[in-house]
């Protein structure tokens, strides 16, 4: 429509339009320049946007890490502590090794573990602790002996080891490890040394199999500080172990020892082992409940503890002597003893070692016995000796000396002194008879026992019986002496044995007689004291020295006052082995010159109640 | 020639006496060795025959009183026992008999032995 017009103003129009192009030019160039600028500046902020993330990122991830590590720290850290706590909390060795285990699972990936011990003096190697998903604890043996395997390397390197299948080639073909045993096919094996007092004294190990964790290097630190920790209590366990086994040996011995030990400490057993017991003849329980005296023998008990109580102030005792206890049983038992002061528990004591003596003190005994019987047969033997050569020598000097006169000088010798010898000789035959016979009842009582076979005695009438045979065997002796004799009633009856009671009082009044050269009064009674029947035969003749009186009761013995008074020693002998036998006694008080007194008796309970005592109507 | 004889056995020291008068002795009799001391010390004799055991002094006291005093102190004495054993013999010659014989003993030695000391009796 502004096409007519366009030409007039063509002119004019051409100028304007050319104008307006170079503005426009302008303006595209202006603009483009304003979106170079703007597209450098959108990159320069994207690219300032993109490190600012970058830092973010980087900066959380090391956060992040650091946040881990605090984490491991503190994981460390409280693993530490429940493994010094474990420690100490008194759990067997495997117990604490097996909770070390656990707690290590909670740093690392540890489902195999074992545990090394070098035994440097055995050169072998002890695995207390395995455990292996593999081998189990087939492997957790002791005694092992030392070979070129994968422990042994890390033992040997005394470094920690990290071992992977090739490294574990490469190992295997520079000979480093040949004889590696267990189920080879970890995926990581990781070792490192146990090192107590400056040398390496086991091994930790982890190890992973397929579908485990390829171990690093920051896990070999990590056992490699808990390996650190360990040692320390292993070395405490081994210690204990050690102490335990120093005292159980130390126990075994003195708990299997042949001999009692006791300790002895404020007047009581505090020790006692269980020899002790048997020795003493009470439980152990009863021993420590008392004072130590309580079983000892009355007659041990004052010296024991006097000695006791030198030692204790130091003073000198004797170190081994000989007591009796009592049992519970009552039996006395001879016990040797041997004792030393020590400390027990920071104060003084006695350690005392006991064994029982019986056997040696009855072994002992019975030699002394047999001994004393050696020495009884000798004595027997050289007063039999004596005696004969004494007594038989007499009368048969006599006879010799008889017969001589008569055939010498039987033409000079007036008839009275020729009968005068006949008699002495027939006189010193009896004698002699008599000798004989007393030394074949001697022979017979010792070949064996008397017998007691009682019967009804009517003790009046067997008296007078005896006393007259009495005088008319000893004729004018018997009427040296002025009797006073009291005995039971007559008809008042007896149980007893008369072929005893003829020796006893036979012997008793002969001897009375005998020893009576200057006469004196001669007591004889008989009478009852309560369940008793007492003989009494008191003479006032030469009596009895005090040193033969002891003796006197032995076979040919005779006191050494008898003088020129025929015996053959073998009198008394008689009488005590038929009171014995009469299950009597025998008393005897006797001083020189003024007499003796014999005293038997005898028990009539020994007859059966209703036989005892025969009363008859007088 | 004068015998003293100590012996406590009534029948031996008759048969001695009877022997020895017979044979020509004077005898003296004791009891025990110390009447004999006593005796030998009131009228010493030639010779002394002694038994051993004897009550109140023994034979061998009786040798050492006789030997200790100077006025019986060299009288022969002959020991008679009835103990056979070697150390009684030695006994009895340690303490200064002179002689010793175990009873029984034969006539013919006794005599021996006493003519040894005094020689054959006079008469």
């Amino acid at each position: 429509m502004n096409h007519g017009s366009h030409d007039v103003r063509h002119a004019h129009g051409v100028e304007r339009d050319l104008d307006l192009h170079l503005q426009l030019a302008e303006l595209r160039r202006q603009h483009q320049a304003l979106q170079l600028q703007h597209e450098a500046l959108r990159a320069s902020h994207q690219a300032q946007q993109l490190s600012t993330e970058e830092w973010l990122h980087q900066r959380t991830r090391e956060l992040e890490a650091e946040a881990v590590e605090q984490k491991k720290a503190e994981t460390l850290q409280r693993v530490f502590y429940r493994i010094a706590e474990r420690a100490a909390a008194g759990l067997s060795f495997y117990d604490f090794l097996q909770t070390g285990h656990r707690l290590l699972g909670e740093l690392l990936y540890a489902r195999n573990c074992y545990i090394c011990l070098y035994n440097a003096e055995k050169q072998t190697l002890n695995f207390p602790y395995y455990v292996d998903e593999r081998d189990g604890d087939t492997m957790q043996t002791d005694d092992v002996p030392l070979r070129r395997g994968l422990t042994e390397f890390v033992l040997r390197t005394e470094r920690p080891q990290l071992i992977d299948a090739r490294r574990f080639l490469r190992l295997q073909a520079q000979g480093d490890v040949t004889e590696a045993t267990g189920d080879l096919s970890f995926t990581t094996w990781l070792g490192v040394p146990i090192q107590m007092r400056g040398a390496v004294a086991g091994a930790l190990v982890i190890q992973s199999y397929e579908g485990g964790v390829h171990y690093t290097e920051s896990d070999a630190d990590v056992l490699a500080f808990v390996a650190n920790h360990f040692s320390s209590a292993i070395e405490r366990y081994q210690a204990i172990d050690a102490l335990h086994k120093s005292e159980q040996r130390y126990r075994t011995v003195i708990e299997n020892a042949g001999v009692g030990v006791v300790v002895v400490q404020n007047e009581r057993m505090v020790f006692g082992n269980p020899k002790l017991a048997s020795i003493v003849g009470h439980p152990l329980e009863y021993l420590l409940s008392r004072p130590f005296d309580a079983t000892l023998h009355p007659d041990d008990a004052p010296a024991m503890v006097e000695r006791h109580q030198r030692r204790l102030r130091g003073q000198p005792v004797e170190p081994q002597f000989s007591f009796r206890v009592i049992t519970q049983h009552g039996e006395v038992r001879w016990l040797d003893l041997s004792a030393v002061k020590i400390e027990w528990g920071q104060a003084d004591a006695t350690l005392l070692f006991v064994v029982d003596a019986s056997a040696r003190v009855q072994a002992e005994q019975a030699q002394r016995t047999t001994l004393q019987k050696q020495v009884e047969l000798n004595d027997t033997k050289t007063r039999f000796i004596a005696m004969t050569s004494h007594e038989f020598r007499t009368p048969l000097a006599i006879i010799h000396g008889s017969v001589e006169l008569l055939r010498h000088y039987e033409d000079r010798l007036p008839i009275d002194k020729k009968r005068q010898s006949w008699q002495k000789i027939e006189e010193a035959v009896d004698r002699m008879t008599r000798m004989l016979e007393n030394v074949q009842e001697i022979g017979h009582a010792e070949a064996g026992p008397l017998e007691c076979r009682p019967s009804v005695v009517d003790l009046h009438v067997f008296c007078s019986v005896l006393l007259d045979e009495l005088h008319s065997l000893m004729g004018a002796a018997c009427t040296r002496v002025a009797w006073s004799v009291d005995l039971p009633p007559a008809g008042r009856t007896y149980w007893l044995d008369e072929v005893l009671l003829r020796k006893i009082i036979g012997n008793l009044l002969s001897n009375a007689v005998k020893y009576s050269p200057d006469g004196g009064d001669l007591v004889f009674s008989v009478h009852e004291a309560g369940d008793q029947l007492v003989i009494t035969v008191a003479d006032q003749g030469i009596g009895i020295p005090e040193q033969d009186q002891a003796s006197l009761f032995k076979s040919f013995y005779r006191a050494s006052n008898v003088g020129p008074i025929v015996g053959t020693g073998l009198g008394l002998s008689i009488v005590q082995g038929a009171v014995a036998c009469h299950r009597g006694r025998i008393t005897l008080a006797s001083a020189v010159g003024r007499g003796s007194r014999f005293v038997v008796t005898l028990p009539l309970s020994a007859s059966p109640p209703a036989d005892r005592v025969f009363e008859t109507a007088a | 020639m004068k015998i003293l004889i100590a012996e406590d056995e009534p029948s031996l020291r008759e048969n001695l006496q009877l022997m020895l008068e017979l044979e020509g002795y004077a005898v003296q009799l004791a009891n025990d060795g110390q009447e004999a001391f006593a005796q030998a010390l009131r009228e010493p004799p030639d010779l002394v025959l002694t038994d051993v055991m004897m009550p109140v002094l023994d034979g061998y006291g009786l040798i050492r009183l006789l030997r200790a005093d100077p006025s019986t102190a060299r009288i022969p004495i002959i020991v008679l026992t009835a103990r056979a054993e070697q150390h009684d013999a030695e006994m009895g010659l340690s303490l200064g008999a002179d002689a010793h014989l175990v009873k029984p003993y034969r006539r013919a030695e006794l005599l021996k032995a006493v003519q040894a000391q005094l020689g054959p009796p006079a008469g």
